[in-house]
């Protein structure tokens, strides 16, 4: 059995696939087939992982999608360290549409993600960073990235 | 920008010092890479990871120390530690770092999730943080090497359960994996993670093998001490010394380490 779940929705000229849990070479890539003629939209919203074997099963993936328009939403942050880390991990003509950076506050031990989106906070030529965002309790939480490794795959 | 991590070469002949109990032990110790030859031990300073391993892999070294996050001065006792017997590294009851622990026994059809799962919940870590997303990766990694690549190297067919043993410190998490295959080549595993960091972690993948490197290199990428040792056919033991709640931007200026605990003569 998979360790990755997943669910495809089709939205009018968009095709949606909603990948969870972890990425390993139980990867259903064979199962996994999206159509050739529409948009592809991939949530990557609940993936918790992706081991070295799944890596490679990924790529495979990436590389059977015929459509010429595919985004990646909802990356979490192990997977834009692969897609900075690992060349041809991510297409270049797949765009990514949002994508999670850590913030953490080493003394209180507290952590929080923040959804950084195409258009808003990056695009063509920009990069809004923030460097602190508040937690729930008060503190304040700074940007938990080596800014120039995490935000490399953007190329701004 | 500061860093705490750096000792100067006073520093560290002081430490060497004050901590290394026996004198042969003491003289199998330098200071430089240049100096190596014949000697086991090299206590460095600003050594890049790749160069750390190059020093290994170069001059068939057993021991490449330098001070981190985990402080020289535990590095030098676990050298004393080791130096006694060596064999006391594969026993379950050696821990390298002192703090909670926990001992989970598994197999090979033992669902990685759920020991991840069991083994942080008994600490009190929670596996969904986004922080120990690095800890979780590099546990998958080494319960996996365990479980597939250890056994696909193995003529044997009945065995003892492996063991995963977990141990926090302040700031610090020690994962041991206990395999009872010894079907572990420490050097050649450190050449693929010297290739995966030469040539890129794309180039390292092969295509045919189950391994292909891209896991120890992950492993290393974590990793503050990388120790690991394996007596042929008996038993393996991979031990990963980890940051734990620490920023990243603390954790660039961690000086990599490696240990390499076997049983056979030098070269």
């Amino acid at each position: 059995m998979s360790r990755c779940q997943y669910k495809i929705e089709n939205k009018g000229e968009v095709c949606e696939a909603i990948l969870a849990g972890v990425i390993d070479d139980s990867f259903p890539t064979d199962k996994l087939v999206l159509p050739a003629d529409k948009a592809i939209e991939i949530n990557l919203n609940d993936v918790k992982m992706i081991n070295s074997l799944g890596i490679r099963e990924w790529i495979k993936f990436v590389n059977s999608i015929q459509s010429k328009n595919v985004s990646i939403t909802h990356c979490p942050k192990i997977f834009i360290d692969q897609v900075n880390m690992v060349q041809g991990f991510l297409p270049v003509q797949f765009k990514i549409k949002s994508f999670y950076v850590p913030y953490f506050n080493e003394d209180d031990d507290l952590e929080k993600s923040l959804l950084y989106v195409s258009g808003k906070d990056f695009g063509d030529g920009f990069l809004n960073v923030q460097s602190t965002i508040n937690h729930e309790s008060g503190a304040v939480l700074d940007i938990d990235v080596m800014e120039q490794k995490y935000f490399k795959f953007l190329k701004v | 920008m500061s860093n705490d991590f750096n000792k100067n070469l006073d520093e560290r002949q002081l430490i060497v010092k004050n901590t290394i109990r026996s004198t042969l032990l003491k003289d199998q110790i330098v200071f430089e890479p240049s100096k190596l030859q014949q000697k086991e031990i090299l206590c460095a300073d600003r050594l890049t990871p790749l160069e750390c391993l190059d020093v290994i892999l170069s001059q068939k070294t057993r021991h490449c120390v330098q001070n981190s996050l985990e402080p020289l001065d535990n590095k030098c006792q676990f050298l004393n530690k080791i130096y006694v017997d060596k064999l006391d590294f594969f026993s379950p009851q050696f821990e390298v770092i002192q703090g909670n622990a926990c001992t989970i026994d598994f197999n090979d059809t033992s669902l990685r999730d759920d020991l991840i799962k069991k083994a942080l919940s008994q600490l009190g870590l929670n596996a969904d943080s986004q922080k120990l997303a690095g800890i979780c990766q590099t546990l998958e990694e080494l319960i996996m090497n365990a479980q597939v690549d250890a056994k696909k190297l193995s003529k044997k067919e009945v065995l003892d359960h492996s063991k995963l043993m977990i141990n926090i410190s302040n700031q610090l998490i020690a994962i041991s994996i206990i395999d009872f295959y010894g079907t572990l080549d420490c050097y050649k595993l450190l050449k693929h993670i010297q290739s995966a960091l030469t040539l890129g972690f794309d180039k390292s993948m092969s295509k045919n093998s189950i391994g292909a490197g891209l896991g120890s290199a992950l492993v290393y990428e974590h990793c503050d001490s990388l120790i690991m040792g394996s007596v042929p056919d008996e038993v393996t033991r991979v031990t990963v010394i980890l940051p734990l709640a620490v920023s990243e931007k603390k954790k660039q200026f961690i000086q990599k380490s490696i240990h390499i605990i076997t049983t056979s003569e030098r070269g």
